[in-house]
């Protein structure tokens, strides 16, 4: 293994801490270009599973897990009282079975996620789909205000509402907390709603308010995840000559998953034009 | 006078008046004292000007002790200043592990809510993950006598939780960290995003990932192969991602400074280790 700087091994410690500042991720995304850079990056990911192992063993952590999973049986057997006292008497409820309760969770999980599979490779545009399999989808009780509507556009947007989502979160300030957050969903929830000019605008506020972008939650501040999607956002909005010239951009760029991902997505879509 | 000389000096008249510290502690106190006595030095406040000190009232004997005494008063706490955090330190203290799970209990709540309202993007089963973890060094800080409770002529007191902390801000600033990696590192064992979207190394570049598990495997081997005090620094430094202060005070280390350096020498013997296996 090769070594590295300090400084880049700062980095790295400090990537996996989620502690990197804006222009320190952007460093950072440039080191990946670097072997070295990369490989110590993989080490390092590897440590923290084999640290998280480790963390099992711990004679606490296992005595924190039991005690979870008393408190989440308690919890479960309370709200099952709370159903249950809503039941009409005489109604006979027929417990699902294990395999019927399996088999449902299959499908429930299999069949979208094929869908997703197939549409991605029918149309290009649908790209996208993935990007969405990899936002965060935890909502928490809201507050008021801002965060009110915030939460109220994250549940309409993962619950597949992007017209509630548009408006839940267009309604968020641009002084307040949680307002890059609401605007990057906003771009997602133009492009799912087919309203492709608006996605671009959108995608291209964040890209272009350096202030804004920073504020992004982490899993977010990816400016090339962004600007993959405004480019599916120009390709579908007919904007030719700004999606060529993202895509040249793209095909050329020294990252590789990008640039396979590019020349893919060029293969179909001029496949899907000669049809 | 020399550091030492300073510093037995300190000790002898600061101690009978801590009696229920220990000579860490009085070490500790020592050691920020003389650090704040530097940095107003490289400040300017404190300066020489021909034969004159200028800044310094009496003199450093006498400003390491008023700085000593200043810290020793930070990190006690009266018991009716504190409670709850009384109660929780003394039971598992005392009572062991029915204390530490009520404890557990007790302070969920709160952290969770915390969780919930700054890390929105993170599932319920990772905040669980995350304070279990946070938990697992508050009580490892009272098992290692860090945190305690003492009985004294001057009444029931609490030592270690400093400037008027509790140990739920205590929970808290080092549950934060955990979550901000737990928002970078999530539960699941897939690479992160940024694996996928850079040019895969030799090590990682077949599509199954199986060049992962080579690498995975052969440093879970180089792991396993190291000391416990390795084992542990890496633990809590980068798992735990606890500060190096915080590092030596649950190995207890003789300063910061030593755990970086051995930290340092950990990772290089894990490197070779691993270098030799791969």
């Amino acid at each position: 293994m090769k070594q590295i700087n300090e400084h880049e091994q700062d980095l790295i410690e400090r990537y996996f801490e989620g502690a990197l500042s804006g222009p320190e991720r952007k460093e950072f995304d440039r080191s990946l270009d670097d072997p070295n850079f990369r490989e110590a990056m993989e080490f390092h990911y590897n440590l923290l599973r084999v640290l998280k192992k480790e963390r099992d063993r711990h004679p606490l952590k296992q005595l924190f897990r039991e005690e979870e999973k008393k408190i989440a049986g308690t919890a479960r057997q309370e709200s099952g009282k709370k159903t249950g006292a809503k039941i009409p008497q005489g109604v006979r409820i027929r417990p699902i079975r294990r395999w019927m309760a399996v088999a449902a969770s299959v499908i429930i999980l299999v069949i979208p996620a094929y869908f997703i599979y197939l549409n991605s490779i029918d149309d290009p545009r649908s790209a996208l789909a993935q990007e969405f399999l990899e936002l965060p989808r935890r909502s928490v009780q809201a507050g008021g205000g801002a965060a009110a509507n915030l939460e109220q556009g994250k549940d309409a947007f993962f619950n597949g509402d992007y017209s509630l989502a548009i408006k839940s979160l267009e309604g968020i300030p641009p002084n307040q907390e949680g307002y890059a957050e609401a605007r990057i969903l906003t771009a997602y929830a133009f492009f799912k709603k087919e309203q492709y000019p608006d996605a671009v605008a959108t995608f291209g506020q964040l890209l272009k308010d350096e202030e804004l972008f920073i504020q992004l939650p982490d899993r977010y501040r990816d400016q090339k995840q962004i600007r993959w999607a405004r480019m599916l956002a120009y390709y579908a909005a007919g904007q030719t000559a700004e999606y060529q010239s993202e895509m040249d951009y793209f095909q050329s760029v020294g990252d590789m998953f990008y640039r396979n991902k590019a020349v893919e997505f060029q293969r179909r879509a001029e496949g899907g034009e000669e049809q | 006078m020399s550091n030492k000389e300073y510093y037995l000096e300190f000790e002898k008249t600061l101690q009978p008046a801590f009696t229920f510290l220990n000579g860490e502690e009085l070490l500790s106190a020592f050691d920020n004292a003389f650090k704040t006595l530097c940095k107003e030095v490289e400040a300017g406040k404190i300066s020489v000007d021909g034969e004159a000190v200028k800044g310094l009232n009496p003199s450093v004997q006498g400003f390491l002790m008023s700085k000593g005494e200043q810290y020793l008063k930070s990190i006690v706490q009266r018991k009716e200043e504190n409670e709850e955090d009384f109660e929780i330190i003394r039971s598992v203290q005392e009572d062991g592990e029915k204390a530490i799970l009520k404890a557990y209990r007790d302070l969920r709540d709160y952290f969770f809510s915390f969780a919930a309202g700054n890390f929105s993007s993170i599932g319920e089963e990772n905040i669980a993950d995350v304070f279990q973890d946070a938990m697992i060094v508050v009580i490892e800080y009272i098992q290692k006598g860090k945190f305690r409770v003492v009985d004294t002529d001057e009444g029931r007191l609490i030592i270690g939780l400093r400037n008027g902390a509790t140990i739920r801000t205590f929970l808290v600033s080092v549950g934060k960290r955990m979550l901000q990696k737990e928002w970078k590192f999530p539960e699941t064992a897939t690479p992160p995003e940024e694996f996928k979207d850079v040019a895969p190394s030799a090590a990682a570049s077949d599509e199954s990932g199986a060049g992962q598990e080579i690498v995975y495997s052969a440093l879970e081997k180089a792991f396993s192969q190291l000391g416990k005090k390795c084992k542990q620094i890496l633990l809590y430094k980068y798992w735990f991602t606890l500060s190096m202060k915080e590092i030596r005070d649950i190995l207890d280390y003789k300063s910061p400074g030593a755990v970086r350096t051995q930290k340092s020498r950990c990772i290089d013997d894990l490197k070779e280790i691993f270098n030799r296996l791969k």
